[in-house]
């Protein structure tokens, strides 16, 4: 038992879903849904291996962040510059990531392969244990985490207390996708080690369902990605062990944030594991009175 | 002549075709308490959020210091020393006490803030754990804990918005007195309130509002009527309602009667507590209280938009607790909710559109014509869309509901709130009118005149519990009591 936790808390795939888990736990806390991730982590893994090909493995890192994070800022000015709504902007923006990043994957790419960075498995496990300490001090502990979880809960009164709310969302998209561009980078150089068209699609909606599932509390992720993690790694193990299918083993995830949501929501518990009541509104400042 | 600490200076801001502000230029001086009095929306509170960068104004600037300054959020307002406690707590309801002060001093919630928090807390007799969540404080304490964010920063003009109108009056005092020893101390203080006797006690000057104009500044000593004169001009218009001859005949039986009622709001409080009431038809009752108390969610309960955890609802005598919210409108129970924005109309849609959303049949068009016309909706194209009214004209299309179907009982939930004066009269007009013609209307209200002016009883609600029916033919006698009621038990 200890040994397989140990071998699952060192994949490196799934150190990058726990990074990705996280950074989507910032943005969402601060009130905003989330949907670009997706796209963005695609966008990242094609980066992450076309940059790490041309200038090495550590400048690879930084561009891969840098293009997160310049990605993400596109995605924040629409929802809190130009107020538009937070799922439609998202699910757009997603189709144009893919595309850029089939895009800059098959133009730029020089191989179809890469090296893999070998990192010791201590080292991934302590990157991941790190970031799951950090996102929770930061948003329990510090001014500016309490900051962004009250944009979460009401946008409006956070205002009134003398916090700018899209200077605040912007702050936590940063963190959230420097830690969301650590994860792309991870999934790339060190579990994947090789590109073709879409390569990641489909993990961020499972980071922002797994983010659903620990009701955005950054603690409560870490263990729930490791189950999430250890279903995926060893899809194929029970696929030869005990006959199930992959796709079931697929859809795991996806039912069980909706129950564990579920549970949460009709039980007192929720009272206890406050989630960000304002997910998705549109928040203008100026509200129209008569 | 010492220099004033802040100028506004030709402000002007306007909603839709609403004018809040109109040219409103005023000076504030250190060391002194500036008096805003005005009615319901005259523009004291726009005033209020403009200085606080809430609203940034369409013309007009503000000057600190001889500075002129722009604001663009409360953050900035706020490292200028400016400070707002509004009207309703603006605090997050999902953090503890203690959060909610550390992000208002931008800081972080440290031990140090914790015990600064709790003496003053204590020194003012409530006793609270700090760490408590703020939803689970009852509407005063929130209050309370708004203003003890205040006291904590190093404000230089405190701007108070009704925020103590109604607390408690010991409490009040308390709170008053500090306020005065801020002011003693140099720092400014502008108090915003509708209630002049108060306003006289505790004003240095006094700017009286009138329809977003300043009528009058006046100096300390000025007479309590010359101030009433100011803020009411010669319009008054909510005595322009006529009360309707209370020697009814009235049915025996209840249209509407709710019986222990308890209902829980989103945090598992009960927020209606062991309710019970009953309206006949042709009569008017309101339920009064201060906001949060429990009246909206008693509104919801009735017509079906809040399950109710315990007691009935009898409509004509049939129980309709857990009937689906449809079927009871098909029954002839119509809700006009508070804020016709969100919960009133489909504001993409045209007015006729929505008029035949709230009939659920075939609406000819001799009928549209008609609501729009007794209704005084303006511009009166049945065609046009409904985000492009101003409020009052949207509370209006809200409201003909009430003249497409034929409501057996009305439940309205402060439906003149955001309203001006004109069009809050027609609104209460039309209800008074709907129980004369023989339908039930219960009226749930922040307002005391409106509830005094249009309703045969009235009870009053505190905590979710209504403590006291007041009932008579002159229930305008009976103001003082109400009021009395609604801030204490």
């Amino acid at each position: 038992m200890l040994v397989e936790v140990l071998k699952i808390a060192t994949d490196p795939l799934v150190v990058a879903l726990v990074l990705w888990v996280l950074g989507n736990i910032v943005v969402e806390r601060s009130g905003v849904i989330n949907l670009a991730l997706d796209g963005i982590i695609t966008i990242g893994i094609a980066v992450a291996f076309v940059s790490t090909q041309y200038f090495g493995y550590f400048i690879g890192l930084l561009i891969t962040i840098v293009t997160s994070l310049a990605f993400a800022t596109m995605f924040m000015i629409f929802i809190n510059i130009m107020h538009t709504y937070h799922v439609l902007t998202g699910l757009a923006l997603n189709i144009l990531f893919y595309g850029l990043s089939a895009l800059i994957g098959l133009r730029l790419q020089k191989s179809p392969v890469l090296a893999t960075l070998t990192l010791s498995p201590v080292l991934l496990a302590l990157v991941s244990i790190l970031a799951v300490l950090f996102t929770w001090f930061i948003l329990y502990k510090t001014s500016i985490g309490i900051a962004i979880r009250a944009c979460g809960f009401n946008p409006r009164a956070s205002e009134h207390l003398g916090i700018k709310v899209w200077r605040t969302r912007f702050l936590a998209s940063t963190i959230g996708y420097t830690l969301a561009g650590i994860g792309s980078y991870i999934y790339a150089t060190v579990y994947r080690g090789g590109w073709v068209q879409y390569t990641g699609r489909g993990y961020g909606f499972l980071a922002i369902t797994l983010a659903m599932a620990s009701t955005w509390h950054p603690l409560l992720s870490y263990p729930i990605s490791l189950v999430f993690g250890y279903l995926y790694t060893s899809i194929y193990a029970l696929q030869l062990l005990h006959g199930i299918h992959p796709e079931i083993v697929n859809a795991i995830p996806y039912v069980a944030s909706i129950a564990i949501v579920t549970i949460v929501y009709s039980t007192p518990l929720h009272k206890k594991l406050a989630a960000p009541r304002a997910l998705g509104e549109v928040y203008f400042k100026e509200e129209r009175a008569a | 002549m010492i220099r004033p600490f802040l100028q506004v200076v030709q402000l002007y801001k306007k909603f839709g075709d609403i004018t809040a502000l109109n040219n409103v230029s005023l000076a504030i001086y250190p060391g002194e308490i500036l008096v805003i009095l005005g009615e319901n929306g005259s523009g004291k509170s726009t005033l209020a959020k403009i200085l606080y960068g809430l609203y940034f104004p369409d013309k007009g600037y503000i000057k600190i210091n001889g500075t002129p300054v722009i604001f663009s959020s409360p953050a900035e307002a706020k490292s200028k020393g400016i400070f707002l406690v509004s009207q309703r707590p603006q605090l997050i309801d999902d953090m503890s006490i203690l959060e909610n002060i550390a992000l208002f001093l931008s800081t972080s919630p440290s031990r140090g803030l914790r015990k600064k928090l709790s003496e003053i807390l204590n020194y003012l007799g409530m006793a609270i754990d700090v760490d408590k969540s703020v939803h689970a404080l009852s509407y005063t304490e929130k209050q309370l804990v708004d203003l003890v964010k205040v006291l904590l920063a190093q404000p230089k003009l405190l701007i108070v918005d009704e925020a103590v109108t109604y607390l408690p009056r010991e409490l009040k005092h308390k709170f008053l007195n500090i306020v005065k020893g801020f002011a003693t101390r140099g720092g400014s203080v502008m108090y915003i309130t509708h209630k002049v006797v108060e306003a006289a006690e505790i004003g240095d000057r006094f700017a009286v509002l009138r329809r977003g104009s300043v009528v009058g500044v006046f100096e300390k000593g000025v007479d309590v009527s010359t101030l009433r004169q100011a803020m009411f001009g010669s319009e008054e218009y909510l005595t322009a309602i006529t009360k309707s001859p209370v020697q009814r005949p009235l049915h025996k039986t209840p249209a509407l009667s709710v019986e222990n009622l308890v209902v829980f709001d989103e945090y598992g409080k009960p927020a209606v507590n062991d309710v019970s009431l009953s309206v006949r038809l042709g009569d008017v009752v309101a339920i009064l209280g201060i906001a949060g108390n429990g009246q909206k969610e008693l509104g919801e309960a009735i017509v079906g938009l809040r399950k109710v955890a315990k007691g009935k609802v009898l409509l004509n005598g049939d129980e309709i607790t857990h009937m689906p919210a449809s079927e009871r409108v098909r029954r002839g129970l119509i809700y006009v909710p508070e804020d016709p924005f969100r919960e009133g109309v489909a504001i993409g849609l045209t007015v006729a559109e929505n008029m035949k959303l709230f009939s659920q049949s075939r609406v000819s068009k001799e009928i549209l014509e008609t609501a729009i016309r007794k209704l005084e909706v303006s511009p009166s194209n049945p065609l046009i869309s409904v985000a492009k009214l101003s409020g009052g004209n949207i509370q209006k299309v809200s409201l003909s509901r009430l003249l497409l179907n034929t409501p057996r009982v009305v439940i309205a939930y402060s439906p003149t709130r955001m309203l001006d004066e004109k069009s809050r009269v027609l609104i209460l007009r039309t209800l008074q009118k709907l129980a004369e013609s023989g339908s039930a209307v219960l009226l749930l209200s922040e307002d005391i005149e409106e509830a005094v002016y249009i309703s045969t009883r009235i009870g009053v609600i505190v905590n979710g519990k209504i403590v006291k029916f007041f009932e008579g033919p002159e229930l305008e006698s009976y103001r003082e009591d109400i009021e009395k009621v609604m801030v204490h038990a």
